[in-house]
């Protein structure tokens, strides 16, 4: 039963940490907006930690750079289970305009499991938000998946010119 | 009967009355609308529940948390809240001293055990303002004890409660006021956790259960403090009716911590060499007490 107070308690208090991991401050600066009295994220139990051994969040922004892989895998070892990361930004979804940087190794998921996706150069503060809450359970997907295909160069109902010779 | 009070007023009213200071002073102050009141228990299961690492293979880090929290309930036994204190016949203000102080002590060795420059910071500071603010509760109980003549905290209470105000008793009372910011780790003296500066100073290295242990102590430690202030120095209503003394106390104690978090709020941390400034005049406004309490006023 007390198992389960512990459960049912994780999702009411995430205690953030944020790592930069390459990142331009961009993102950095929205997530430390999320944090200000007017997004108030106190309100869903978020609180910003120093230490990653008291966080349950790991933010992570930015590409990842080859210098931080081993510094940003120790990071994660140091975080308490059970524990979620969320990628914030382009850069830490897929690289973003740094994909095929010589000293880029990529998203961060190449590195670590990541739980959440927030896209955005910068992501606004309620976009972070609203990630946050859809990490918690509070909000549903507004949007499915979009797969996304090759584009004809004209509407099909055009014979193209091979055929019609 | 009496235990089940003080435990459960140390175990349970210390988070809520955080959460409550959290919702109502701290938000409202940032106008915001802040977290919700049990907020604190959510943290304290949240942690509980998990994983320990392990960040020194050293006994003392895994028993220092459990020996703070024991510390601080055995303070509780002792304090009177509303009622006659269930220990109260075996342990007097001496043995309260000490208990508070291997708390202390815990936090310290927790600190210095880990690697972690933060944490080495963090318990040095730790023993430093401990060795400023700690005499004050001293001096202020030992001229309790010098007015009433015993050395039990519910005889203190009681002696006050009958003899009414006398001038060294309010002196006295006013300075453990001035200390209680301290003692109970808030914002202008939050020297030692400092969570801006040295990032949680001695409970950086420490996660889970551990962590929610020494909050969980801290938060019983508030409870505790402002209940040695409420029940000797404000001695009203000690002498009301069962569920009416209780009531009283707990009043009283709320009102002293919702203070506290306000002072919390609008305040900054002090350096450390003014904070030792502001405590040496503390400590002479104690021992002012205790020189007119010698004199009979």
């Amino acid at each position: 039963m007390f198992k389960k107070l512990c459960e049912k308690a994780f999702p009411k208090s995430l205690w953030v940490y944020h790592c930069n991991v390459g990142d331009c401050n961009g993102c950095d600066i929205e997530v430390i907006d999320v944090l200000t009295p007017y997004y108030d994220a106190e309100r869903f139990g978020i609180k910003l930690v120093a230490s990653p051994r008291h966080a349950d969040v790991l933010l992570v922004c930015g590409p990842v750079t080859r210098q931080v892989v081993p510094a940003l895998k120790r990071l994660y070892d140091a975080v308490p289970d059970p524990k979620i990361v969320i990628a914030i930004g382009s850069c830490a979804v897929g690289g973003g305009i740094w994909f095929d940087s010589y000293n880029i190794v990529g998203g961060v998921d190449t590195i670590l499991p990541v739980d959440y996706y927030i896209p955005g150069c910068p992501p606004r503060p309620e976009a972070i938000l609203y990630g946050v809450a859809m990490a918690l359970g509070l909000t549903e997907k507004q949007i499915e998946s979009v797969h996304l295909k090759q584009l004809l160069d004209r509407p099909e109902s055009v014979p193209m010119e091979s055929e019609a010779r | 009967m009496t235990f089940a009070i003080n435990i459960g007023m140390a175990l349970f009213i210390g988070p809520l009355v955080a959460g409550i200071v959290r919702k109502m002073v701290r938000a409202r102050v940032h106008s915001r609308q802040g977290p919700p009141i049990i907020q604190p228990f959510y943290d304290l299961f949240k942690l509980l529940g998990k994983e320990d690492l392990e960040s020194s293979p050293s006994l003392l880090l895994r028993y220092a948390p459990l020996v703070a929290f024991a510390a601080i309930l055995a303070a509780a036994l002792l304090t009177p809240m509303g009622l006659r204190p269930p220990l109260g016949g075996y342990g007097d203000m001496i043995v309260f001293a000490y208990l508070i102080t291997i708390a202390a002590v815990a936090v310290m060795m927790a600190g210095l055990i880990c690697a972690s420059p933060y944490s080495m910071v963090g318990a040095s500071r730790e023993l430093m303002m401990h060795l400023v603010v700690e005499p004050v509760l001293i001096i202020c109980l030992v001229t309790a004890t010098i007015k009433s003549g015993s050395l039990l905290m519910w005889d203190m209470a009681g002696w006050n409660y009958v003899n009414g105000l006398s001038i060294s008793m309010v002196v006295a009372g006013i300075a453990l006021f001035l200390a209680l910011q301290a003692q109970v780790g808030k914002l202008p003296f939050d020297i030692p956790e400092a969570e801006t500066e040295i990032m949680g100073g001695p409970f950086i290295e420490l996660s889970g259960p551990k962590l929610a242990l020494f909050q969980w102590a801290f938060f019983a430690r508030q409870i505790v403090y402002a209940s040695v202030l409420a029940a000797i120095f404000i001695p009203w209503g000690i002498k009301f009716i069962f569920p009416w003394n209780v009531a009283a106390h707990l009043l009283k104690i709320i009102v002293l911590i919702v203070l506290v978090g306000l002072i919390d709020v609008v305040n900054p941390r002090l350096k450390i060499n003014q904070a030792m400034k502001y405590f040496f005049g503390v400590i002479a406004v104690a021992l002012i007490a205790m020189v007119l309490a010698l004199l009979g006023l």
